[in-house]
């Protein structure tokens, strides 16, 4: 049989001012007809920079090197020479379904523009030819007419797979092609892209930083670490019995709805504690929508607890958080928060809305853009002192840096020179920073990599532990959810179809959506991906 | 598609009170110019309590201010914006004669801005980073920062004095012949938009180009003219505010440069209307100058419509 693609001490390096950074060196891959194999690690391990080299579409400034034959044509990474086999031998599906497709292009006449000439100047052949491929990936044909910000993330997609395949190749390298999505709609996505590939006996490199889409989706796998491979093999050995410290930490640190939890002081429950944050049938819906984000959502946080508040996006879950938190002013009911009653944070005055805004903080999502990428860390963090009349001097900020876990030298250094992990923690210190006894984290998590991911939860559960605050965790992860809240919500269309103590909603729910979600969460059982699905309602 | 329709009724019911109070501020200039309003409105004929009289008596100064304005109004839309104080003649028909060659000069100079600007721009943020596009960025700055009545005079010495390629006045007769003489003054116009549209244009298409969507179309094996097309077509927006503006800024600037021409538009009309104190004609060109910006901005916003489909049909971005 042969290899579709063989790639063979792949390289990459970036040369800037005379200085030489190696980013990727001696990758060994092979994908042959049918085959499918998974190339998984964790942010700057170099996959995204694999995928790249093959097609040679390394951004400007990097240079490949080492032996790469598509389809047994050596291309070497030379753009010149791979030109002719982008879409026609190799394909690559991108990320982000919300910016691979031209935003200003009808789906049918995107599609079309990879056709043959004489196909795409026929409006007959051409229309035809366009509604097959959408009907190959489970799309109507009206989607044809309609524009990208017209269609779902899941439909965005499904156009990305259509218009990757357009010109048959028979390799396809798909790079995180779910990590925007939500879990049930991944799963979609993930079948869909398994039945294509099965249907077409093409050949599939996942790339992933997800252990377990990976053990799923491939027969082998690639573990890459900091530009190099770690560990590769067949899925079944790797997942039995992995030899590298690093695909076992990968591994452990993979939140998951199976694994035993470790027992946590903090776990008893706070039914007994007085109420901290109460909403009372909290509505809102923003000017020219039709339906609300929000309808008549009632939660309680009791001092102490940490809440998890769980749905998928357009579920009206970070609404609410920014309610509760005074970024949007509630339509209708009440909030509760902290012995006051009021309906929105615009109707406090300004003595109150002082006096409790030190109360409950939030920590954003994304840790690029939630910092002031001029100022130092210690200057961010001296301001927010300073604005809530705390001591603001520079052993007070260093102080919070060291309360997050990270060296008081940090207070120097502009956001640019941290990671992801540590930013998030400056941020997590900048809601310390007030004292809050409500920490809000919208998504706090979900843009880190696993094993930081899994170190910023630690975090979060010994503050808590160790400052008493109560948390109320926003996110779409149920297995992150499992590993630091004591009760969960569960929102589905700006309501709350279900609530309880997480160990009961994870174990036994009641509602069918919290049923369907719990199924979407990736198992390292392949499996997963083919149960059926449980019909909604 | 009933979205992109009350777009377009909230942008013009915006304009049209902008046009509103801003002739408001042209009706009153003949408060605001020095002296008594008789004394303006006499020109140059002898003040007597005879001649202040007969003013006060046509212009109906002893009305309400308001009723003045309201009357104001109601002529110049009926097409009547009096009688020139320097001259005496019809003041519609003084700058209906001088309109079109302005129109041509701007038209001409907006022309040759977007024809050499876009082009470049394109080019250089293809070719970023490499000397051509340093070339064309460092030459679209000098371009910005020459003013066009500076930069007209030294195009007159050069090429008309020196050189001897264009005449150097007056506006030519017939097409070809009006082209040869408008050719100069529309350089020195256009090359300030031509600047501005390499800067918008190189921008914009470089962030483009820099989009997934086009790396995802150059992976999936579209032809480089189909992926600079995607992107030149979603650079569009930017580059049409910057096309509006430039057409605005090339009306204003004729004014000096038709002077330094001597050609007999508009700008020139204004100058001297300006320097005999003749309001009436100021007021006309003012009023007109005023509603052909406020069109030129309806234009650009409706041509918004049709470059941003997500506009079109109220999507979210």
């Amino acid at each position: 049989m042969r290899a579709l693609l063989e790639v063979r001490g792949l390289g990459v390096t970036r040369s800037r001012d005379g200085e030489t950074v190696t980013l990727l060196s001696d990758v060994d891959l092979a994908v042959g007809p049918g085959e499918s194999v998974a190339l998984v690690g964790e942010s700057g391990s170099g996959k995204t920079l694999t995928a790249r080299s093959i097609l040679g579409l390394l951004p400007a400034g990097l240079t490949a090197t080492g032996s790469i034959i598509v389809d047994g044509v050596t291309v070497d990474g030379d753009p010149a020479k791979t030109k002719p086999l982008r879409g026609e031998r190799v394909a690559l599906l991108m990320q982000d379904p919300f910016t691979l497709l031209n935003p200003l292009r009808r789906v049918g006449p995107q599609l079309a523009d990879a056709l043959p000439s004489a196909v795409r100047r026929n409006p007959a052949a051409r229309s035809q030819e366009v509604e097959r491929r959408l009907a190959e990936v489970g799309l109507d044909a009206k989607v044809a007419g309609q524009f990208p910000f017209q269609l779902s993330g899941g439909m965005r997609q499904r156009v990305g797979v259509a218009a990757a395949l357009v010109r048959d190749p028979v390799l396809l390298i798909a790079d995180e092609p779910t990590t925007a999505l939500d879990v049930t709609t991944q799963r979609e996505v993930l079948r869909l892209i398994r039945r294509v590939q099965a249907d077409r006996g093409m050949g599939f490199i996942l790339i992933t930083h997800d252990l377990r889409v990976a053990f799923s989706m491939c027969e082998r796998v690639l573990v890459l670490k900091d530009g190099r491979v770690v560990e590769s093999g067949p899925t079944q050995e790797i997942r039995a019995n992995p030899r590298e410290e690093y695909t076992k930490r990968l591994l452990d640190a993979e939140p998951s709805l199976d694994k035993p939890l470790p027992p946590w002081p903090g776990a008893a429950v706070h039914d007994a504690a007085p109420a901290l944050l109460r909403t009372v049938d909290l509505s809102k819906t923003f000017p020219g929508s039709a339906s609300p984000a929000l309808d008549s959502v009632s939660i309680t946080v009791h001092e102490g607890e940490a809440v998890g508040v769980v749905g998928e996006s357009g579920s009206g879950k970070t609404t609410l958080a920014r309610c509760v938190v005074g970024l949007e002013t509630p339509t209708a009911g009440s909030i509760e928060f902290a012995g006051k009653e009021f309906d929105s944070w615009a109707s406090l005055s300004g003595a109150d809305r002082r006096r409790l805004r030190g109360d409950v903080q939030m920590v954003f999502q994304d840790p690029y853009s939630s910092l002031n990428p001029m100022r130092s860390i210690g200057a961010t963090l001296s301001e927010i002192l300073h604005a809530f009349g705390k001591p603001s001097r520079r052993p007070d900020a260093e102080a919070l840096l060291e309360r997050v876990g990270l060296p008081t030298a940090y207070a120097q250094r502009r956001p640019a020179a941290l990671s992801g992990g540590q930013r998030q923690r400056v941020a997590i210190a900048r809601a310390l920073a007030a004292q809050p006894r409500l920490l809000i984290c919208d998504e706090a998590v979900s843009a880190l990599d696993v094993s930081v991911q899994a170190q910023i939860l630690e975090l979060l559960r010994e503050l808590r532990t160790d400052l008493g605050m109560a948390l109320l965790f926003v996110t779409h992860d149920l297995a992150v959810v499992r590993e630091i809240t004591d009760r969960l919500y569960v929102m589905q269309g700006g309501r709350c179809v279900e609530s309880g103590p997480t160990d009961r909603v994870l174990t036994m729910p009641e509602d069918a959506y919290t049923r369907q979600l719990l199924q979407a969460v990736p198992r390292e059982d392949p499996s997963w991906l083919n149960r059926r699905r449980t019909p909604p309602g | 598609m009933r979205e992109w329709g009350r777009f377009l009724l909230v942008r013009l019911a915006g304009t049209v009170v902008v046009v509103l109070i801003l002739s408001i501020g042209i009706f009153s200039l003949v408060y605001l110019s020095p002296g008594s309003v008789e004394q303006t409105l006499l020109g140059n004929r002898p003040v007597t309590d005879a001649t202040r009289a007969a003013v006060r008596a046509q212009y109906h100064l002893d009305d309400p201010l308001l009723t003045q304005y309201l009357r104001w109004f109601g002529d110049a839309i009926r097409g009547d914006l009096g009688t020139s104080i320097r001259t005496g003649g019809d003041v519609v028909s003084m700058v209906g004669n001088r309109l079109p060659l302005t129109l041509a000069v701007t038209l001409y100079g907006g022309l040759l801005a977007v024809l050499v600007g876009v082009p470049l721009g394109i080019l250089a943020a293809v070719r970023r980073g490499r000397l051509l596009d340093r070339l064309v960025v460092a030459g679209s700055v000098a371009g910005l920062s020459a003013p066009p009545f500076a930069l007209g005079l030294l195009l007159l010495m050069v090429f008309a004095v020196r050189l001897d390629w264009f005449p150097v006045y007056g506006s030519g007769e017939g097409f070809l012949d009006s082209l040869w003489h408008l050719t100069l003054p529309a350089v020195a116009l256009g090359l300030a938009g031509a600047g501005l549209l390499v800067r918008f244009t190189r921008s914009s298409l470089v962030r483009e180009l820099g989009q997934d969507y086009v790396t995802f179309a150059r992976a999936r094996g579209l032809s480089d003219r189909q992926v600079l097309g995607y992107a030149v077509r979603n650079s569009l927006v930017p580059v049409l505010t910057a096309a509006g503006l430039i057409l605005t800024s090339t009306l204003v600037a004729t004014v000096l440069v038709e002077v330094v021409f001597a050609l007999p538009g508009l700008g020139s009309l204004l100058v001297d209307s300006v320097t005999f104190k003749d309001v009436p004609v100021v007021q006309a060109i003012a009023l007109l100058l005023t509603v052909a910006i406020a069109a030129i901005n309806i234009l650009v916003d409706a041509s918004y419509l049709i470059a941003d489909p997500r506009l079109r049909t109220g999507g979210r971005a």
